[in-house]
């Protein structure tokens, strides 16, 4: 690890990784949030609100799980439970574009902490994804970051379900007609959300993983079939 | 196992091809309160088919039971496996109710997999675990349906915990597709319009077939989001199969939904459609 833990290093590194300015091209996703409109799923702020807290539910009892187990693996020194994390999260996402946002993302968060901050895991997962050999799914890559980058586990829980709300609020913007204040402030709102989740599914192992947001899974298939085509999801 | 008191009901199927070139049921081990009536073969559109219902002679899931089924085809076999009526859980104060599943096909064979919908009741808690093993060229349609209680009673999300899982691998090990459902009334409300919204009845399908009828059936197949009924449709990976989620108002609707899918499935697969509902079902 090449990291200071010292606590504003460690806050310094977790602003910057959670920026939307790091490029791993979060900004071209909308997490089905485009569908959703379109087919009028969600219509205004109240229903785009709902819609955000399915998604951070859905992402803390799946996409969370792996990244907690993954940073936790890593800590243990146990290469093989990282790549088993990611290929276990990887067997659980369905529809393409899911696959591919987790994928394209994952591969550029290791490729840019591998060029600024190379550890030994870190080359030994940027060759194995360069390779097709290993998935590298976004939040195995968050987990390999955040270890990096000395970032303790909650802080990384925290910035990872910032990461989702901020992806779809973000695409709001360019969908529906609100203010950056309106999507602020849903922000502001649903942030004590992310101690609820921790304390809910923080612990679970990766057999306890599991995924119900029926309105966006709908929302995410109507989206791969649907001609609203200013995201890739 | 942990301790637990309640029934222990064991189902084993196997089913094999004949001489004859009939699918037929060539292993059946049971262990009440399973039980399975002979196979029959009604289906006009494939009169070779097996249809077995599974029955269960002790009323609803109550607390402690455990259920083990166990489901094989062999190679080229075919069948249609329903149950007779909902499965009810019933009210329970400590433990819960579980049923463990494998269902594993070899090459070429097609398994339907049609049951009525789990109803659980108000302070219920259920797990169910279906591991399916299918090999590259066989086809399996799988599906449930779950209410949202005994509505006839005003139960509407009363219930403490329903867990559903799902996992898919090829017979050398690797996965296809994991998913899973896990419900806690408690925890977050089902009727959240993220969740189900108004929507009273979920159901899920999960169809592993080849990629080059995984393609058809993706052109055929699309999202739905009436007020009547809304369907999700999403590929597995290396389009190995579908995974579809429903939402309706009733297990009805969604159930006939469900029979309409399996039967454009297995017109792809068999070349025939599903012989039409029972008008008594």
């Amino acid at each position: 690890m090449c990291s200071d833990t010292s606590t504003l290093l460690s806050l310094f590194r977790l602003a910057w990784i959670s920026d939307s300015a790091l490029p791993t091209g979060a900004f071209s996703f909308s997490l089905g949030l485009e569908g959703a409109v379109e087919s009028g799923l969600v219509s205004d702020l109240s229903s785009l609100e709902e819609y955000t807290i399915g998604a951070l539910y859905g992402a803390a009892e799946c996409d969370g799980v792996a990244m907690l187990e993954a940073y936790r693996a890593i800590a243990d020194g146990d290469h093989t439970r990282v790549k088993d994390a990611d290929a276990h999260l990887l067997s659980f996402k369905a529809g393409e574009e899911a696959r591919e946002m987790t994928l394209r993302m994952g591969r550029r968060l290791i490729e840019l902490i591998h060029s600024i901050c190379p550890t030994p895991l870190t080359e030994e997962f940027y060759g194995e994804v360069v390779e097709g050999t290993t998935a590298g799914c976004y939040p195995t890559a968050q987990a390999l970051a955040g270890y990096a980058l000395g970032i303790g586990e909650r802080a990384l829980y925290a910035a990872h379900l910032y990461g989702v709300a901020n992806t779809i609020l973000s695409a709001a913007l360019r969908l529906m007609r609100l203010s950056h204040y309106d999507t602020q402030a849903i922000i502001y709102r649903l942030s004590p959300l992310c101690e609820r989740l921790y304390d809910l599914y923080g612990s679970r192992t990766m057999e306890e993983m599991t995924s119900f947001i029926p309105t966006l899974e709908l929302a995410a298939s109507l989206h791969e079939r649907g001609i609203g085509r200013l995201f890739m999801n | 196992m942990t301790s637990w008191c309640g029934k222990y009901g064991v189902l084993e199927m196997g089913f094999e091809v004949d001489s004859s070139g009939r699918s037929v049921l060539s292993h059946l081990h049971r262990e009440v309160p399973m039980v399975v009536q002979q196979a029959l073969y009604f289906d006009e559109h494939l009169p070779h088919l097996p249809c077995i219902y599974i029955l269960s002679s002790g009323g609803p899931h109550l607390e402690g039971d455990r259920y083990r089924v166990d489901i094989r085809l062999g190679e080229g076999a075919m069948a249609q496996i329903l149950t007779g009526a909902a499965t009810i859980i019933a009210p329970m104060e400590h433990s819960g109710a579980e049923l463990r599943q494998t269902i594993t096909l070899g090459e070429g064979a097609y398994l339907e997999w049609l049951p009525q919908a789990i109803i659980p009741a108000a302070r219920s808690r259920y797990t169910a675990h279906t591991e399916m093993v299918v090999a590259p060229s066989a086809t399996l349609f799988f599906s449930e349906v779950v209410a949202c209680g005994r509505l006839h009673s005003g139960e509407r999300f009363d219930y403490r915990e329903l867990e559903l899982r799902e996992s898919v691998f090829r017979p050398n090990g690797s996965a296809i597709a994991r998913a899973g459902a896990r419900i806690v009334p408690e925890e977050f409300s089902p009727s959240e319009r993220a969740f189900m919204g108004s929507f009273t009845h979920f159901g899920s399908i999960v169809v592993v077939t080849p990629p080059e009828i995984c393609s058809k059936l993706l052109s055929l197949l699309s999202p739905n989001v009436s007020e009547e009924l809304r369907m999700s449709v999403a590929s597995l990976r290396g389009n190995n199969g579908l995974s579809l989620r429903l939402l309706g108002h009733s297990s009805e609707r969604i159930l006939r939904e469900i029979r309409d899918i399996c039967s454009m499935v297995r017109q792809e697969v068999k070349g025939a459609p599903l012989q039409e509902e029972f008008p008594w079902r």
